[in-house]
């Protein structure tokens, strides 16, 4: 007699909950009874975040939760007046976050002055499937980018890493111009933080900071962070020109910086 | 018979009368229910229980009950391992332990049993679930193919040698952390550098063990040694060569 016909089905979707959405979607191919339960309510429902109800829209409540999950993976939801999006994890079910341009605050002094500007939208429309504008940033002097997170809106438990989605303007030409940033994290709680020095050129570049995202935008690693239960703070990130003695800086566009949980293939809590 | 100490009756489905003290009985709450609204003297049936299976779940009750109340003197580690090693059994009688904590309604040791087929099926493609389980494929090559392209997702996420298991054993400021997650499970390829943060409040961490575990889980899992372990605001860092043979 084979599990699916000795076990309930209820306890059969416990054990299926406890495993992650990637084995509950290999565990379908096993067999007909193993895909029934695989793609039941009750499993999807345990990877879905607590709050999913009051995150979606009424009109995706119908579907069943399988659905209603990998339409949150898909389809990145805008939050806080358009400024924000959210989108679930796949692997893991763990929440997403970017903050689009508007979300951040910058400042840069632009060439042969002293004074900084506040921002001002020199925004380029349509560049961007997730957000309706972009920062458009150029031959800037010096630049900071700030932004952050009430961390009770992350998914506890779980290490964070924190990208700076952007583009390059004028990728073909021969002259690359590179610039120093430092990128932090830090929370209030934390004295010090973590700086990390990063070429902002993807030619010449660690390649283990820097990546193409596949979607038109390069992402460079900013820094991680971990969300402890419970854990009420604010956590908050910045890039910032370091390297002043460059001013040659062609510019650089910015989608927005993105919190997602740490890529490491099939990390799981084998006692939770 | 004192009066701290009452004690109730249990038959089991071949006919065995086990006698239990009450605070261990009623970590099940369906034996909690039947003898607070039932006659508190006699008998309770336990049909669906055989007395092997009983035997085993009032061991594991009697350990949690004096775990908790302080009569055993057991660090939460060593619960932890306690647990662990219950478990070892062949697949029928885990899955008859399943049933039976679901029948008599005790949430721990359901969370457990389910957890270990759960890691049974963990990271494993669907023919090694079958094989594990013992379970025939009764999928049409074109419908197999159907499920499989649209769960293309996940098969591209497999392709470790391995599994690695890391458990964290530490001073005692542990304590919080064996109630959430302590051990950490990750596939990883052959000759990655794997670089991950445990995801736990860690203060004073004594030593870390790392073990490899084949995919054969049947196979005992390999203890590697750690290269370097850094401390820092709230995680360790480990840092470590995985080499493994094809």
């Amino acid at each position: 007699m084979e599990i699916t016909r000795i076990l309930p089905e209820d306890c059969l979707c416990l054990i299926i909950s406890l495993t992650s959405p990637a084995d509950a979607c290999r565990s379908a191919m096993v067999s007909h009874a193993f895909r029934s339960v695989a793609d039941c309510d009750a499993v999807w429902e345990k990877f879905l975040p607590s709050d999913y109800r009051s995150i979606i829209s009424s009109s995706l409540l119908s579907l069943g939760k399988k659905d209603v999950y990998f339409h949150m993976c898909f389809h990145p939801i805008l939050i806080q007046n358009g400024t924000m999006s959210f989108q679930l994890e796949k692997e893991s079910g763990k929440k997403c976050y970017m903050l689009g341009s508007k979300a951040l605050s910058m400042i840069w002094l632009l060439r042969d002055t002293f004074m900084p500007f506040p921002w001002i939208s020199t925004s380029l429309p349509g560049l961007s499937d997730r957000f309706p504008e972009v920062a458009n940033i150029n031959l800037v002097w010096w630049i900071e980018v700030k932004g952050k997170i009430e961390t009770r809106n992350l998914s506890p438990n779980t290490n964070y890493v924190i990208y700076l989605v952007f583009k390059l303007r004028d990728r073909h030409t021969i002259e690359l111009k590179h610039r120093t940033v430092g990128l932090h994290v830090n929370d209030d709680r934390v004295a010090s933080w973590e700086l990390r020095r990063v070429l902002i050129d993807p030619y010449r570049c660690e390649a283990l900071y820097i990546r193409d995202r596949g979607d038109g935008w390069m992402e460079v690693e900013m820094g991680q962070f971990l969300n402890e239960c419970g854990d009420d703070r604010t956590l908050e990130f910045s890039l910032r020109e370091t390297d002043t003695s460059n001013f040659h800086n062609r510019g650089i566009i910015i989608e927005g910086i993105e919190l997602r949980p740490k890529d490491i293939s099939s990390l799981v809590d084998v006692r939770q | 018979m004192g009066s701290t100490s009452t004690k109730i009756k249990l038959r089991t489905s071949d006919q065995k009368v086990f006698e239990v003290e009450k605070a261990v009985a009623v970590q099940s709450q369906t034996i909690k229910y039947i003898y607070e609204n039932g006659c508190p003297d006699s008998v309770i049936h336990v049909h669906s229980v055989s007395g092997d299976i009983l035997s085993k779940i009032l061991d594991y009750c009697k350990k949690h009950v004096n775990s908790a109340a302080g009569k055993e003197d057991i660090s939460p580690e060593e619960l932890y391992e306690w647990d662990a090693n219950f478990v070892k059994v062949d697949q029928n009688t885990l899955f008859d332990l399943i049933l039976a904590a679901n029948c008599l309604k005790i949430e721990s040791l359901l969370d457990l049993t389910c957890q270990t087929v759960a890691n049974m099926i963990k990271g494993k493609r669907p023919e090694e679930i079958r094989t594990t389980f013992n379970i025939k494929n009764d999928y049409t090559i074109e419908a197999e193919e159907a499920v499989r392209r649209e769960n293309k997702w996940a098969f591209d996420m497999l392709g470790g040698v391995g599994t690695m298991v890391i458990e964290e054993l530490a001073d005692d400021t542990m304590s919080k952390c064996v109630t959430n997650a302590k051990s950490r499970v990750c596939v990883i390829a052959a000759n990655q550098i794997v670089m991950m943060r445990s995801i736990s409040k860690l203060a004073n961490k004594k030593s870390i063990d790392v073990y490899k575990q084949p995919q054969n889980p049947t196979t005992p899992r390999i203890k590697e040694s750690v290269k370097q372990i850094n401390v820092g605001t709230g995680f360790i860092e480990l840092f470590f060569h995985f080499k493994c043979k094809m």
